[in-house]
């Protein structure tokens, strides 16, 4: 939950950043905001590897690739990328709040 | 994480905190890996294994030669100082403005790799000019680079050499080491007429240093830059050289003239008449390592063996007997010529003036 709030928090600075700062300025935040996204998601993918949670994990992988495009992205496609970061957070705690979240680790 | 027993809790904790760590790593290795990249990486090697090198220029055009590691497509592009541009067709630049200086950039794959000047002849005699003359050089030495690098400097308009320009022989292999790339920037900026010397004769022969800088067989040829002509002779003007010598000085139009023999000449010899009664400026020549200033039957002649080659002890590089100068000094010729005026200047290694002339 902590990483996913943290992915929320940096989609959502790399976000309001790429709105309000041009280019190439925007770069200064855009780019740290990427290389955390990576790192985090890197450990969101672990989280949400054991047990298995299948939406969040995919949003975690998807989110990811998009800390990627987010730091070496040019152009406008940055706005979109953190749009999406922003989005998939969404998607994986509405997801884990369903609840119903397959296990490969029996409990006991 | 309720499910799952406190080790489980643990590992799962743990893979969490390698995973981020890992990516941190992997951050860090593609960081250093595109920095490296984008800034420490150098430029990609030329793709000239030979020049290029100015061949001739000439009032309206100029050629240059070069070689590539494979089939490239290049192409050379000058500017004159008004901005006009031209492209060379092949290698060979026309339409040139005369007595305009020209800075021209050889293209490969839309990239310029080689760049350099060259200024053409003026039809107006007043104009000055400087010759740089050199010979026995091509060792590939630290002497001949030094001698080379002062060469460049000077920006001259043209440059003879009298022989002897690549030891101990002039194979093709050869060249690039001993000619090609110590008078590289010097070959990017003046066109170097070269004449040939008894080492361009021991085998494999002169055929590769002939072809390079398209000498005739013979090495005798004609160099007329406005007012001034050159007649080059190879290594020693036998009677076909001196006849050649002869037809080439009835050419009238040039204020200044002179010939360019690989041996010093002596006394008494036919082409040493024939430049006295042909009015010739000076006798530029080599084979002996040393910086000579000599009148030989009224004729100014300069020695200039001390472009690099070696330079033994003075017992054996001995001086001519009558020198009114004779230097173990490496080092080069520098003719200026503005009107009627000449003046000699031998500049040394280190750039410092070892000799001044001016006509006998």
């Amino acid at each position: 939950m902590i990483l996913r709030a943290l992915l929320l928090l940096t989609g959502a600075v790399a976000l309001a950043g790429s709105i309000a700062v041009d280019r190439p300025e925007r770069f200064s935040i855009t780019a740290p905001c990427g290389l955390l996204v990576i790192v985090v998601a890197a450990g969101a993918i672990a989280a949400d590897a054991v047990p298995l949670r299948r939406v969040p994990l995919a949003c975690s992988a998807a989110s990811l690739v998009l800390g990627g495009v987010l730091v070496v992205g040019r152009g406008e496609i940055q706005i979109p990328v953190a749009a999406a970061i922003v989005a998939l957070q969404v998607a994986a705690l509405a997801a884990q709040s369903r609840g119903g979240v397959p296990r490969i680790m029996r409990s006991r | 994480m309720e499910g799952l027993t406190p080790r489980e809790r643990r590992l799962r904790r743990a893979l969490i905190g390698v995973s981020m760590l890992a990516a941190v790593a992997l951050l860090a290795i593609a960081g250093v890996l595109i920095y490296w990249w984008m800034y420490l990486l150098g430029p990609e090697g030329s793709p000239f294994t030979r020049g290029p090198y100015l061949l001739r220029v000439e009032q309206d055009r100029a050629e240059l030669r070069w070689r590539t590691d494979g089939a490239r497509d290049v192409t050379v592009t000058a500017l004159d100082g008004a901005g006009r541009e031209v492209t060379a067709d092949g290698a060979v630049l026309r339409s040139l403005r005369p007595g305009t200086r020209y800075t021209w950039t050889a293209s490969v794959d839309g990239v310029g790799r080689a760049s350099g000047t060259f200024t053409t002849p003026s039809p107006d005699p007043d104009v000055p000019i400087r010759i740089l003359a050199l010979a026995d050089y091509g060792i590939g030495g630290d002497e001949q680079y030094a001698v080379a690098r002062t060469m460049a400097a000077s920006r001259p308009d043209l440059v003879v050499t009298a022989g002897d320009n690549s030891y101990i022989s002039a194979p093709d292999i050869a060249l690039d080491r001993n000619v090609f790339r110590p008078m590289a920037e010097l070959m990017r900026n003046a066109p170097v007429y070269v004449g040939l010397g008894d080492h361009e004769a021991l085998p494999p022969g002169d055929g590769a240093i002939r072809a390079a800088f398209d000498i005739p067989p013979g090495g005798r040829y004609v160099v007329e830059h406005g007012p001034v002509q050159a007649v080059i002779l190879g290594d020693r003007a036998d009677a076909d050289g001196i006849a050649f010598a002869r037809r080439a000085l009835a050419r009238p139009g040039f204020r200044h003239r002179f010939l360019v023999q690989h041996r010093p000449p002596r006394e008494g010899e036919g082409l040493v008449r024939l430049a006295r009664s042909a009015g010739v400026d000076a006798i530029i020549s080599g084979h002996l390592h040393r910086y000579e200033r000599r009148v030989v039957d009224g004729v100014r002649c300069f020695t200039v063996g001390t472009g690099g080659g070696r330079i033994g002890a003075d017992e054996f590089t001995r001086e001519t007997e009558g020198a009114e100068v004779s230097l173990t000094r490496f080092g080069h010729l520098r003719i200026d010529i503005r009107g009627d005026e000449v003046r000699y200047t031998f500049v040394d290694l280190t750039g410092r003036v070892a000799d001044r002339a001016g006509p006998p």
